[in-house]
């Protein structure tokens, strides 16, 4: 009976789990990794509208700006020796004498 | 009074053995002290030259991924255009409506070149910036370090020497501590001044930023333009 019992509250303890990652997963919390910051660029369909043409090309040149990065990157970068940098003068230890 | 006598040379004798003793123990350390110092400083050049390969690998990925990623989207960018042009010419039926289609594409197709000659064109220059910029960071690195080596080098050598001629040991041992504190204090201040060379690099990302800046805008401009002047030829 207990085994019973066991079993029953097993199951729908896996199907409370199921339902709430598949609610995470289906609401757009859970992304998978990878597509983080790589999604592809959302191209305007041609109508033949002049209005829509004109605003697809300003949309390709927003979206190119956007994709460039702001340079801050490099920055981080360039300096991420800091650490190593300001400690070389630890090598040496006045305290030792 | 008589075992005073007696005594006072043999503990003078004693003390200056223990002096001797002791004046040869701490000039062994200093030679020691500054081998071990010398193996440090290696440790921690080979790290910092490690983490500046680390950083050269890093942005010359980051940039021929950027390169990469520029070129792919151009080239899906290009397609759509095709399309959007294509549609445009179906609908063109009047010569008014194809001789404006025409005007139009031109004026379009130049101001995206126009951009994107403009775009690459700022990237280059920050990346030569960017560049230069580390280059400078890293000489300024290098000349602090050598600096600090040279005067704790000297340090050591000093009190070895002073060590050797008979120096007493307290003036010896204060006059390295000294020394490797303005050694450290020197370097210190160094590199508090190699680290506002990162202005360098806030220029270079301003500059960047106003050339795509300009670019964009320029190219909303023709863009705006090239809309009124097809609509004003077909009387939209």
């Amino acid at each position: 009976m207990i085994e019973k019992y066991k079993v029953i509250i097993f199951g729908l303890a896996a199907l409370g789990i199921g339902l709430i990652v598949y609610f995470l997963v289906s609401s757009g919390v859970f992304l998978p990794r990878n597509n983080v910051g790589n999604q592809e660029a959302y191209l305007p369909k041609a109508t033949g509208d002049i209005n829509e043409t004109v605003d697809a090309f300003i949309k390709e040149a927003s979206d190119e700006k956007a994709d460039l990065g702001s340079g801050e990157e490099e920055k981080a970068l360039i300096i991420s020796d800091s650490q190593e940098v300001s400690d070389f003068n630890q090598s040496a230890d006045e305290n030792d004498f | 009074m008589i075992v005073s006598a007696v005594l006072a040379p043999i503990l003078i004798l004693a003390e200056n053995n223990d002096n001797n003793q002791g004046g040869k123990a701490f000039c062994q350390k200093i030679s020691e002290s500054s081998a071990k110092w010398v193996e440090r400083v290696l440790e921690r050049e080979t790290k910092i030259e490690a983490k500046r390969e680390e950083i050269n690998g890093k942005i010359e990925e980051r940039w021929t991924k950027q390169d990469q990623r520029l070129l792919e989207k151009r080239e899906k960018w290009d397609e759509n255009r095709t399309d959007h042009f294509a549609k445009l010419e179906e609908k063109a039926k009047t010569d008014a409506q194809k001789q404006a289609l025409v005007v139009f594409k031109e004026a379009a197709s130049g101001a995206i070149t126009a951009r994107r000659a403009a775009i690459n064109a700022a990237l280059e220059a920050f990346r030569q910036g960017v560049q230069q910029a580390k280059l400078s960071r890293q000489l300024e690195i290098d000349a602090a370090k050598l600096t600090f080596k040279n005067a704790v080098t000297a340090a050591f050598e000093t009190a070895k020497t002073n060590c050797a001629s008979g120096t007493s040991l307290a003036t010896v041992r204060q006059n390295l501590k000294d020394a490797l504190i303005a050694a450290k204090e020197k370097y210190r201040s160094d590199y508090q001044e190699i680290e506002t060379l990162q202005a360098a690099i806030d220029q270079q990302i301003e500059s960047r930023r106003t050339a795509i800046e300009k670019a964009i805008q320029d190219f909303k401009l023709a863009m705006e333009k090239a809309r009124n002047d097809f609509k004003a030829a077909t009387g939209q």
